[in-house]
C-alpha cells in the first residue's frame, strides 16, 4: 500500500505501556496512516465505537479488560475492522482464541515494526477485498449483469454461482464455447472475485503469438539462448506472480510446448529457455477454447494429460442461440452503451426490429450482436432502431452469417429452413459433420441432435 | 551474644516474590519493546537522511542490545510460566533438525564463535507427534549452546547427525568440549542457563530425553508407532 493511498487509512493501537503505542504510532504516522491510541479497554470502546477504524492493533493484556472481550466486542460491533492482537505471554491457547474470534494475526511481543508492518498491510487488502465482493454482491442482487457479462437467463446464473464457487479458490478453470460468448469476461470475473485480485492478471492469446516466440514469451530466455536472444527476458508466468494468467485458446499452443506447461503446473517452478536453473512461480491458471476439448484430444491438438490438469472446473458458455430470453437484456445493454458513446438520441428497439432480432440464429454471438447493435445505433434515423437498421433486414440472412448463397423459398418455418441449411451444408463438406458443424457455427453434438431431429438422411447428403 | 538465626525465605514468600518478579519482568519486556521501536524508528530517518555511519552503527549497537535483553527475559517469562505445548502428530523431525542447522549456518553468529555446521541426516522422515515450534527452540537452544563451547579463535566445525534408534531418533551435537563451558552440562550442577533449561523441559515434555559427555550432546526422541 502506498504511503498516498493509506492516508485515508485509520489505525486504532491499543497498549497500556504508552512506549509501546507511542512509538508505534509513529512507525505508522511515517508510514501514512492516522493512528488514534488507547491505553486502556474502555478508552479503546469510545474510541473505536465512535470513529471509522480500518484495523485494530490490541494488546491482549490490558488494565480494565481483557483483550479477548475487546476483541470480540469490536467484531460483533464492526465485524469488516480487522484486528491483530498482540501479547506479551505467547500462549497458544490465547492465540487460538484470539483467531477463533476474529482476529486477523496473532503476534507475540517482542516483535520488530518490519515484521507487523506486512500483517498490517495484509489485513487492510483484506478488509478493502472483503467490502468490495460485499458492494458487488449488493449490486448483484439481480443477477442481470455480473462483472459485465451481461445475462439472466438459467444458463448464466449457473456460470455467476459457479464463479463465485471456485473463485476464491487457486483451482484451474478451462471456459469453453464458441467465439464471441465471452469467455474473455468470464475470465476476468474470475481473477477479480478472487484473492488475486489485486495481482496482475496477464492474458495470451495462443493462437495470436508465433509458434515460435510463445516458449520464450511464457516461460522467457537467458541471453544468448538462441539466435536474437540479446538480453534476459522473463516469461509472462513470472510477471503473472501472485496474480492469474489466462492462456485463450489453448488448443492452439503447439503440442510439444504443451508438457512443459504440464510440468509446470506440476511442480510450481519453471526454466527459463537456455537456463538450468528453475524459479518458482505463483500463478492460478485459467484457460479457454472454442473447440469441444474432446475433439481437441481426439485431433492431437490437446494432450489429454494436459487437459485433465487445466480442466479441475470446466465452465461451459452458452451460445447466444441457446439463451434467445438475454437478447433483450443484451440488447438494451449494448444500445444505452453506442447511444451514450455516439451521443445518439436512440432510446428503443422497435417491436419488429426485435422480431429480427429473435429470429437471428447469431452465430457470431454476443459479438455479433455488439456489432449489430453499434451499426444500428449509427444508422438509426429516428429515436429507435428499425428493422431497416438491422443488417439482415432481407429476411433472415445477416450480414455476419456465413456467406450461404440460396435463396430462402417462401413459406418456411423456421424449423424448414434450419433443416433446409444443415442439409445444404453436409451437402457442401461431403458429410464431414465436424466441417458442418464448423461452418454452421455450433458444437458437433448439437449438430448430431439436429440431424436426428430433422431425421436428416447422411448417406442422402453425402452422395449428393 | 549469640548471633541471629538466618531466617530463610518460606516457600509462600518464595512464590510471592517469583510473581512479582514474572510482574516486573513483563512490563520490562514491554519497555525493551517500545525502545527498540523508538530505536528503530530513529534508524529509519537516519538512513533516509544519510547520517553519518558511526551514529548508525551505534544505535544499530543498540538496537541489538535491546534485542538480547527482550530475548533474555521472554525466556525467563517462558520458564516461568507452565509449558504450553501444541502438539501436532505427524510432525517431521527431520524437517525442523534440518531448519535448525540451515539457519545456524546462515544466521549472524549473534557473539557466538563461528563454526562449520556439518550435517548427518538420514533421507528418511522422522515422524512423531510433537510441538513443532517450541521443538524448534529447543533443537535451536542446544546448537547454540554447543556452538558456545567451541573454541572462538580458528572457525570449527559442529558436527550434528540424526539417526533412528529403538523407537525413536537421536540427534548428537559432536566437536566442542562440552566440559567446559556448556550450558547443558552446568545443568546437572544447578548452574544451566536459562535457555538450555527451557530446551530439556521442552524435550522431556515430549517424551524425549537429554544427555550431555564431554565430546558429545545426545538427544533422543519418540516417534509415531
Amino acid at each position: 500500500m502506498t504511503k498516498t493511498k493509506s492516508q485515508d487509512v485509520r489505525i486504532l493501537v491499543i497498549d497500556d505501556e504508552p512506549m509501546m503505542s507511542d512509538s508505534l504510532r509513529q512507525h505508522l504516522v511515517e508510514e501514512g496512516y492516522a493512528v488514534d491510541t488507547a491505553a486502556s479497554g474502555a478508552e479503546a470502546i469510545d474510541l473505536f465505537d465512535g470513529g471509522a477504524h480500518h484495523l485494530v492493533i490490541c494488546d491482549v493484556q490490558l488494565p480494565d479488560m481483557d483483550g479477548l472481550t475487546l476483541l470480540r466486542h469490536m467484531k460483533d460491533a464492526k465485524p469488516n475492522t480487522e484486528v491483530i492482537v498482540v501479547t506479551g505471554y505467547g500462549s497458544v491457547q490465547t492465540a487460538v482464541e484470539a483467531i477463533k474470534a476474529g482476529a486477523f494475526y496473532f503476534v507475540e511481543k517482542p516483535f520488530d515494526f518490519e515484521e507487523l508492518l506486512p500483517l498490517a498491510e495484509k489485513a487492510l487488502e483484506r478488509r478493502q477485498l472483503m467490502a468490495e465482493t460485499e458492494n458487488m454482491r449488493r449490486q448483484l442482487s439481480t443477477r442481470a449483469e455480473y462483472f459485465n457479462i451481461i445475462g439472466s437467463s438459467k444458463q448464466m446464473q449457473t456460470i455467476y454461482e459457479t464463479i463465485e464457487s471456485v473463485a476464491k479458490s487457486d483451482a484451474n478453470v478451462l471456459i469453453v464455447g464458441e467465439s464471441g460468448t465471452g469467455k474473455e469476461l468470464i475470465a476476468n470475473a474470475i481473477h477479480y472475485n478472487s484473492l488475486r485480485a489485486k495481482k496482475p492478471f496477464i492474458k495470451v492469446n495462443c493462437a495470436a503469438l508465433p509458434k515460435e516466440l510463445i516458449e520464450s514469451e511464457l516461460f522467457g530466455h537467458t541471453k544468448g539462448a538462441f539466435t536474437g536472444a540479446h538480453a534476459d527476458k522473463e516469461g509472462l508466468v513470472q510477471h503473472a506472480a501472485g496474480g492469474s494468467l489466462m492462456l485463450d485458446e489453448i488448443a492452439e499452443m503447439p503440442v510439444e510446448l504443451q508438457p512443459k506447461l504440464l510440468r509446470v503446473l506440476q511442480e510450481r517452478t519453471c526454466r527459463k529457455i537456455g537456463s538450468e536453473k528453475s524459479y518458482p512461480v505463483d500463478f492460478r491458471l485459467i484457460t479457454s477454447t472454442n473447440r469441444l476439448p474432446a475433439d481437441a484430444i481426439r485431433d492431437g491438438l490437446l494432450r489429454d494429460d494436459l487437459f485433465y490438469r487445466i480442466s479441475t472446473i470446466t465452465i461451459h458458455v452458452p451460445p447466444l442461440r441457446e439463451r434467445m430470453e438475454d437478447i433483450q437484456l443484451l440488447t438494451d445493454h449494448f444500445l444505452k452503451l453506442y447511444a451514450e458513446k455516439y451521443e445518439r438520441p436512440i432510446a428503443a428497439v422497435s417491436q419488429s426490429a426485435y422480431q429480427r432480432l429473435f429470429a437471428h440464429l447469431w452465430p457470431g454471438n454476443v459479438r455479433e450482436l455488439q456489432n449489430v447493435l453499434e451499426r444500428a445505433v449509427l444508422l438509426a434515423k429516428g429515436d429507435r432502431v428499425e428493422p431497416v437498421d438491422l443488417p439482415f433486414d432481407n429476411g433472415g440472412a445477416s450480414a455476419a452469417a456465413p456467406a450461404l448463397a440460396w435463396d430462402v423459398p417462401p413459406n418456411m418455418t423456421l424449423e424448414d429452413i434450419e433443416k433446409f441449411v444443415i442439409e445444404r451444408t453436409l451437402q457442401r463438406t461431403g458429410g464431414n459433420k465436424q466441417k458442418a458443424a464448423n461452418m454452421l457455427g455450433i458444437y458437433r453434438p448439437r449438430l448430431y441432435s439436429k440431424i436426428k431431429k430433422y431425421k436428416i438422411g447422411l448417406d442422402a447428403v453425402s452422395a449428393n | 551474644m549469640q548471633p541471629a538465626p538466618a531466617k530463610t525465605p518460606d516457600s509462600a514468600e518464595l512464590e510471592k516474590l517469583g510473581r512479582a518478579t514474572l510482574e516486573i519482568v513483563h512490563d520490562l519486556k514491554n519497555q525493551l519493546n517500545g525502545l527498540k521501536l523508538y530505536a528503530t524508528f530513529l534508524r529509519k530517518r537516519l538512513e533516509r537522511d544519510n547520517q553519518p555511519i558511526e551514529e548508525r552503527e551505534t544505535l544499530a549497537k543498540l538496537i541489538g542490545g535491546l534485542d538480547r535483553a527482550a530475548k533474555d527475559l521472554t525466556a525467563l517469562v517462558r520458564y516461568a510460566r507452565p509449558l504450553d505445548l501444541r502438539i501436532q502428530p505427524h510432525t517431521d523431525l527431520r524437517r525442523i533438525v534440518s531448519k535448525v542447522i540451515a539457519d545456524a549456518a546462515e544466521r549472524d553468529t549473534g557473539g557466538l564463535p563461528r563454526a562449520t555446521i556439518a550435517a548427518q541426516i538420514e533421507d528418511d522422515a522422522f515422524y512423531g507427534d510433537f510441538d513443532p515450534v517450541a521443538l524448534n527452540d529447543a533443537i535451536k537452544a542446544i546448537t547454540d549452546d554447543a556452538r558456545a563451547t567451541l573454541p572462538s579463535k580458528d572457525p570449527q566445525t559442529l558436527s550434528i547427525s540424526m539417526r533412528p534408534e529403538s523407537s525413536g531418533v537421536v540427534i548428537e551435537w559432536r566437536g566442542g568440549n562440552f566440559t567446559a563451558r556448556s550450558g547443558l552440562m552446568a545443568r546437572a550442577n544447578g548452574a544451566g542457563t536459562i535457555y538450555t533449561e527451557l530446551a530439556t523441559r521442552i524435550i522431556e515434555a515430549q517424551g524425549g530425553k537429554v544427555n550431555c559427555e564431554t565430546d558429545v550432546i545426545r538427544v533422543w526422541l519418540p516417534l509415531s508407532k
